[in-house]
């Protein structure tokens, strides 16, 4: 009985959170910074979870498993329906370009710095111990928070088309997490003695199972939708069960439920279908319900005692993220926009300097769930403390983040962006390759 | 051929069956949104203008996505289509009869008419 009222309180919460009147916090440029990263909603649950008042006990929390099952299936396909072909046409080639050179640094400044760190933390474990924590800490790296309302201090185009960088090849990043995550975080596996094997062979037997179950799921899913036509409940049972069905059976089979939910978001979004176009929008639509609940119930999973180790673990991936990411970000943006498009007009340009440019140092909530698909997939206290450092990283990225966040609310409406010179703005042809759907 | 409505009904606001009104319709759901302009020209709405628009909320939130950053530039997701027609009253109660019987309160658009005291251009 209390399990269900900490459930029932849970649903509750998250529900309140996304409601009409508490989103209108959320014209506060500082509200939308504290929030987005999902951290507060964190903050309840460890509140509530069994370190803190107890809602839920420690014992208790095996039964959270389908809900986090079906939380991970929901948020991959939210990141899977984004893959449609005709969109990522559209996009302009310098948005893949900065993808790409965030995921190449990511892997390198955050891999070596997170097995350099865990080797101190573990000393006596096999280095093979590692690569679980190495590859969340290194998969939570990529990618940023996409929330660019808190750091727009001017509403001109040059901004709008940072803005648009700026979520645009954060979101490729997040397909590249998943991608990278559930591919190698599942391609090694614990003998009965605690020890650490890897299964390259049984890696691609699984991205093809995978792979498969995907189209499955979309054609089943076409199908399921057909059937339940325009009644809303009867869609809403299909959109649960299909999220279900295909996250349950990856976990299952020991796979990566988000990467299998992702791959199915993927086949669905190039199918065609209205039913499939309504099940796309309930899903998206849904983002920040699942989101917040989902936040919550990764606070109650996760360890708060990491210890100096872990602190220092957190403090170190944020100093690295201060110190790498937005100069990268800065350099590359640049770089490609201005040389993409084609023509023969001068290129539209990005703002001089911005606010913007800092967004990629926050982490992305999608770092909590990769750390929560690991404490699924691990089930061990050195997992749930990698939840913890995970959170920890995300909140010391996010501190700085809140105080621009002031400064760029107090700069609103004097256009302190420096803008390039208005001549080659002012280029008809110029204006339309790269805000291609953003301005619709 | 152009008319003005210069009759004394249509100068006394449009109160006339025959009065002239500006039917604005907002329509949110995209796949409803073909079997609404098929149902429109049944009823005899043959002629509309249909405009691409967004939400206050979509723009907000554009902004501010946590996981799916490409939402805003899938074609379904950026908005929704305002279809407005100056029109008699009798036509545009036709059509606010059909969308009160026709379509489930989920499905139906908001609709408002105005009244039309001048209007130039029209072809009939």
């Amino acid at each position: 009985m209390k399990f269900f009222l900490a459930i029932l309180l849970i649903v509750t919460i998250a529900l309140l959170s996304v409601s009409a009147r508490f989103f209108r916090f959320r014209r506060s440029r500082i509200v939308v910074a504290l929030v987005s990263g999902g951290w507060l909603h964190v903050l309840v649950g460890v509140l509530i979870g069994p370190e803190v008042i107890g809602a839920v006990e420690e014992g208790a929390l095996a039964k959270l498993t389908p809900l986090l099952v079906i939380g991970l299936g929901w948020i991959g396909m939210t990141i899977g329906l984004q893959a449609r072909r005709e969109v990522l046409r559209e996009l302009p080639r310098s948005l893949f370009a900065c993808a790409a050179v965030d995921v190449a640094s990511s892997v390198v400044v955050f891999g070596l710095l997170s097995w350099l760190i865990l080797g101190m933390w573990m000393p006596d474990a096999p280095v093979a111990a590692r690569w679980p924590g190495a590859v969340l800490l290194t998969t939570a790296s990529i990618g940023w928070l996409l929330e660019t309302r808190s750091l727009r201090a001017s509403s001109t185009p040059a901004a709008a088309r940072l803005a648009l960088c700026v979520r645009g090849s954060g979101a490729l990043c997040a397909m590249a997490a998943v991608l990278g995550f559930g591919l190698l975080a599942h391609a090694s596996s614990r003998g009965p003695d605690g020890a650490l094997s890897f299964h390259w062979g049984d890696a691609v037997v699984m991205a093809s199972v995978t792979a498969l179950l995907a189209v499955m799921a979309g054609l089943i899913g076409r199908f399921a939708l057909r059937l339940a036509g325009g009644d809303r409940s009867e869609l809403l049972l299909v959109f649960l069960g299909l999220v279900a069905l295909v996250a349950g059976s990856a976990t299952s089979l020991g796979y990566s439920p988000m990467l299998a939910s992702a791959l199915a978001g993927a086949v669905m979004a190039n199918l065609a279908g209205p039913a499939l176009r309504r099940f796309e929008r309930f899903i998206l639509q849904a983002e920040y319900v699942v989101a917040s609940l989902f936040s919550i119930l990764a606070g109650m999973l996760l360890d708060v005692h990491i210890g100096l180790a872990g602190v220092g673990l957190a403090a170190a991936l944020a100093g690295a993220r201060l110190l790498v990411k937005a100069p990268v970000f800065a350099f590359s943006a640049r770089r490609q926009w201005e040389r993409g498009i084609p023509g023969p007009a001068p290129a539209p340009t990005l703002p001089e300097s911005s606010p913007l440019f800092l967004a990629p140092i926050r982490q992305a909530p999608l770092a909590i769930a990769l750390g929560v698909a690991l404490v699924l997939s691990e089930a061990s206290p050195m997992a749930r403390k990698l939840l913890g450092v995970v959170v920890l990283t995300g909140v010391l990225t996010s501190a700085p983040m809140v105080i621009a966040a002031m400064r760029t609310g107090a700069r609103t409406g004097r256009a302190d962006d420096r803008e390039p010179e208005p001549a080659q703005d002012a280029s008809p042809g110029a204006e339309s390759a790269p805000e291609g759907g953003a301005d619709r | 051929m152009s008319e003005t409505a210069g009759s004394s009904a249509e100068q006394a606001g449009g109160l006339s069956p025959n009065g002239r009104v500006l039917l604005v319709m907002i329509a949110s759901d995209h796949a409803m949104f073909d079997d609404l302009i098929t149902a429109l020209l049944d009823i005899g709405l043959t002629g509309a203008t249909v405009i691409e628009s967004r939400g206050m909320g979509s723009i907000l939130r554009e902004e501010m996505p946590i996981f799916a950053g490409l939402a805003a530039l899938i074609p379904e997701h950026t908005g929704s289509r305002v279809l407005i027609s100056v029109t008699t009253r009798e036509q545009a109660q036709r059509v606010f009869r059909f969308l009160e019987t026709e379509l489930k309160v989920a499905n139906r658009p908001i609709a408002v008419t105005v009244p039309v005291e001048l209007a130039v251009g029209l072809l009939r």
